[in-house]
């Protein structure tokens, strides 16, 4: 339900770049969105159909780099890659850890077909 | 025509998060201790918030703000007791968003308050993703829901700082496994500070208050 919201955010701001870039088109727009969230990849680009209609990103490419939880354990200092419903170290089993990735929820690029003469 | 790729590197929540950073700001300079609860509807938020209110009015002042599709019925029931309540309608949003709090802020005696309480949308997975500013995000299950709630949603048994269980006293008329569910919080949110209530019977609620009684010491240290 949320994606709508998520993807009105992220065609303001890369309907923002774009215009700033002088952009005739948006040809490919590339997030990156952490497991930990609650953003579900089929909701998303339900959302953008309907949001694309009539933009600079009409005939875009959505594209999604899902990021695996990543943590660190303050007892014992082991770094590890887990899944999202497990936050123990797999080395230590303590439950001090610090997680340093999984929670993203960016836009990380836009693609742009800039006419020559702008460029 | 030239195809060209543009690094943005940034928070596709950027505007709301920028408002939640504000929001913070507020409430540090008042003083405000800041709870976000949330849970699925029915669980009890009101109940709980009410018993809240009852042990902790005496040595706080207290704010509740609520969110809801629609209608206003929680925030007159708080208002009844004499704190200060402000209804948000989202008209079927569902969830908070930190601009919504900053303008229920404009109404509130914040120079007078010691502690907010946002009752979010009664929602599992929407609210999860949205900063309002708080300083713990609190999440409420209760016992006729069932114990496998934290399989099914983990992301909003993990988003929070404190989890309570309640309606326990109706433990013995449902088939809620208390070892299960809390094996899978140890493994989902090993930090969560647990307490297991009964907000309209009372057992527990003196025991909650004195954590939040110590959060909000703490917080003006």
């Amino acid at each position: 339900m949320h994606e709508f919201s998520i993807m009105q955010s992220v065609m303001e701001n890369v309907e923002r770049v774009a215009k700033e870039h002088h952009a005739r088109r948006i040809e490919a727009i590339n997030l990156r969105i952490g497991d930990m969230t609650e953003v579900v990849q089929d909701s998303l680009d339900f959302a953008f159909e309907v949001l694309r209609q009539g933009t600079l990103a009409e005939d875009a490419t959505l594209h999604v780099e899902t990021i695996k939880p990543f943590s660190e354990c303050l007892d014992c200092g082991n770094t590890f890659e887990h899944e999202r419903t497990d936050l123990r170290c797999p080395a230590c089993g303590s439950s001090i850890t610090k997680q340093l990735k999984g929670h993203e929820l960016d836009i990380a690029s836009i693609e742009l077909d800039i006419p020559e003469n702008q460029s | 025509m030239a195809h060209h790729e543009v690094d943005m590197d940034q928070a596709i929540l950027q505007a709301n998060d920028k408002l939640a950073q504000k929001n913070r700001e507020r409430f540090m300079s008042h003083g405000i201790y800041v709870i976000n609860l949330l849970s699925s509807p029915g669980s009890g938020k009101t109940s709980t918030i009410l018993a809240l209110i009852n042990e902790l009015s005496k040595a706080y002042k207290i704010a509740v703000i609520e969110g809801d599709i629609a209608s206003d019925v929680d925030a007159q029931t708080i208002k009844e007791t004499g704190t200060a309540a402000v209804q948000i309608n989202t008209g079927g949003l569902c969830h908070l968003e930190s601009k919504m709090i900053s303008k229920a802020l404009d109404v509130l005696d914040l120079e007078n308050l010691d502690l907010i309480i946002i009752e979010n949308v009664g929602n599992l997975v929407c609210p999860v993703d949205f900063d309002l500013g708080e300083d713990i995000k609190a999440m409420i299950l209760s016992v006729p829901e069932g114990d496998d709630k934290p399989l099914k949603y983990p992301g909003v048994f993990q988003a929070a700082d404190l989890l309570m269980v309640n309606k326990i006293d109706t433990l013995p008329v449902f088939d809620f496994d208390t070892e299960a569910f809390d094996s899978e919080i140890s493994k989902l949110n090993p930090q969560a500070e647990v307490h297991k209530i009964s907000a309209t019977k009372g057992e527990g609620v003196k025991e909650l208050a004195e954590w939040i009684r110590n959060q909000i010491e703490a917080k003006r240290a």
